[in-house]
């Protein structure tokens, strides 16, 4: 299968992400090599190697069942791999888990907490995991990351009665507690209203001061408010790794968007019969179509499409170059190594 | 910051790691919700109550019952119904955890396999025995007292009572590491609720066609704890080097299994 983005060829990436246990500084903090999980016979994960850049927002994109789960349990020590290999800040993630473990913060998918803790509670059970010393230097990190997610007024209160937005915000405040040099979040957004997201959105940008973040999602939106490198991973398989603005802007082949008022028919029938149009989608908003033109001869498409439009009669009110977003790229990746199903 | 100099980083690593305040947290269940008082309330009144009624209708019937006979009857009671009250207390420890998606969760930070699961062995442990064991021990003396009846030696009666926990943590071992070991609730309290329930017959059956056997059984230690509190010495060893050895063999093998778990 071939794309015209960064493709991250699976050989090829293997070379690159040779684990590098004798120098964890080198820029890193996750590197994995030809990691596999099989489940039953079943491959969740199929020799994915990845590295993550230090600072990043990393986003790692997969439809539900890609394999995003399977990995971050990986990383953690959560479960084993089948084969291949990987290694946080240099340290190996199965061998030396404990290791990781220090300099990890994790929010789960759907977290869990002890229901008959309260927020802080929860908060200072999660932190003496990591920290001794004075109480008051204690409740003084719970209280700073309390108020980080805006649950100070419901500190006290018992984990039991909290909304779901609420219980990820707790998850956000106890996965960095300890100030993590990277903070692993699995779908930190999913099944949030879209102020819980906002929320959750706000207090990524603010770890990010500290830690690098890495987190799993499905939303695209989010992805490209955020992020900064992405990860694309379809049926266990790394499809693609990148800077975002590199996925952007490699994206293959350019498209016009024409809004015409009046009938477009024919003019759509002239555009379509063009050896340059590799193809034609109409939307019909309020009167006026908007033609999303795929093209293979950006020249040939500037110099002529809009006197096509106007020679067959069409009023053309807008034109312009149309930029790929991560989500056109996204479905067609996926779409792409699914067959094109 | 003042946060940032005083806060120091804590070093345990190993088998160790994370097991302090894990067990912190084990404490903190049992005094939080209040679980010390329901269970030392449960067999307040499952065992002195019983034993106090017995006490009363002897002495008001037909004139006070020997002390001897009144050991035999408050050991039975202990050693027959404390068992259940274990399993099916500490059945959910583990399966719970895996279950609710809380082990996942603490697993994630920088605690042991091992820790998670000795923390709440020894906790539990140590909870089990005071509230069902040691308080129900004294109150007993007490209750004899109160009757007009000798008390029961301390030492004997400690003797009696440390027997009794040495049997308990067979049953809190077993529960463990079939928790470990499945994923489901039934098993983990089916297997050990039917062997109490079968108890007897399987002593007798061991006793008809494999006499050997006899001695293994948790049953075998319950008798020399009432020969101990009864002032009595120890006909054998054979059960209470029977019962730490397989206490210790059903912890390890929970140890080995958990460490295996995926999540």
């Amino acid at each position: 299968m071939m794309h015209s983005y960064s493709i991250v060829n699976a050989t090829e990436t293997t070379r690159l992400s040779e684990p590098d246990a004798q120098n964890p500084g080198n820029g890193f903090v996750i590197e994995t090599s030809g990691l596999t999980k099989t489940f039953n016979g079943t491959a969740a994960l199929k020799g994915l190697s990845l590295r993550v850049p230090r600072n990043s927002i990393f986003g790692f994109l997969g439809p539900n069942g890609a394999g995003k789960t399977t990995t971050i349990k990986l990383l953690l020590g959560l479960i084993r791999p089948t084969s291949g290999s990987g290694t946080m800040f240099g340290h190996d993630v199965t061998t030396d888990s404990l290791e990781v473990r220090r300099r990890v913060g994790y929010l789960a998918q759907a977290p869990s907490y002890y229901t008959h803790m309260t927020a802080r509670e929860t908060l200072r059970f999660k932190a003496r995991f990591y920290f001794s010393g004075p109480v008051r230097a204690l409740e003084e990190r719970i209280d700073e990351a309390l108020g980080m997610v805006e649950l100070d007024d419901k500190a006290d209160r018992p984990i039991k009665g909290f909304s779901g937005g609420e219980r990820q915000r707790l998850g956000m405040a106890q996965a960095q507690i300890h100030r993590p040099d990277l903070l692993i979040l699995d779908e930190p957004a999913a099944n949030l209203d879209p102020m819980g997201r906002r929320d959750v959105l706000r207090i990524m940008e603010e770890l990010r001061k500290h830690s690098t973040v890495f987190y799993s999602t499905h939303i695209l939106d989010d992805v490209q408010r955020v992020s900064d490198t992405v990860a694309i991973l379809n049926m266990g398989e790394l499809l693609a790794q990148a800077p975002i603005e590199e996925l952007l802007a490699g994206s293959g082949s350019a498209f016009y968007n024409m809004t015409v008022k009046g009938g477009y028919e024919a003019s759509y029938a002239k555009i379509t019969g063009q050896p340059w149009v590799s193809g034609v989608s109409v939307t019909q908003v309020n009167g006026r179509a908007m033609l999303k033109i795929n093209v293979t001869d950006e020249q040939a498409a500037e110099d002529e499409l809009i006197s096509l439009a106007v020679g067959c009669g069409s009023v053309v009110t807008e034109f312009g170059r149309g930029r790929h977003g991560l989500e056109d790229i996204f479905v067609e990746m996926v779409e792409g190594s699914n067959g094109g199903h | 910051m003042a946060t940032e100099q005083t806060l120091t980083p804590v070093k345990a690593a190993g088998w160790l790691s994370g097991f302090r305040n894990m067990l912190r947290k084990e404490n903190g269940r049992w005094v939080g919700t209040h679980e010390w008082l329901t269970q030392s309330a449960i067999w307040m009144a499952l065992v002195n109550g019983i034993v106090s009624l017995v006490l009363y209708i002897g002495v008001t019937q037909s004139g006070a019952p020997a002390t001897a006979d009144m050991i035999q009857l408050f050991f039975m009671f202990l050693g027959g119904f404390t068992p259940f009250g274990v399993i099916i207390l500490t059945q959910s420890d583990v399966v719970g955890e895996r279950q609710s998606g809380t082990a996942e969760w603490v697993l994630s930070a920088p605690l042991s396999r091992e820790a998670f699961l000795l923390s709440k062995l020894v906790a539990n442990s140590a909870w089990v025995f005071a509230t069902m064991v040691l308080l129900q021990g004294v109150a007993f003396n007490l209750i004899l007292a109160a009757f007009g009846l000798p008390m029961v030696p301390a030492l004997s009666i400690a003797a009696g009572l440390a027997v009794n926990c040495l049997h308990l943590l067979f049953w809190l071992t077993l529960t463990l590491m079939l928790g470990a070991s499945f994923t489901g609730r039934g098993p983990v309290l089916g297997i050990p609720i039917a062997y109490l329930l079968l108890q007897n017959l399987v002593t007798q059956l061991a006793s008809a066609y494999a006499p050997w056997l006899v001695p293994l059984l948790p049953q075998s230690l319950l008798l020399q704890g009432v020969q101990l509190a009864q002032g009595q010495g120890i006909t054998s060893m054979v059960p209470f080097a029977a019962m730490v050895l397989l206490s210790v063999v059903f912890t390890a093998t929970a140890v080995w299994r958990f460490r295996r778990e995926e999540y």
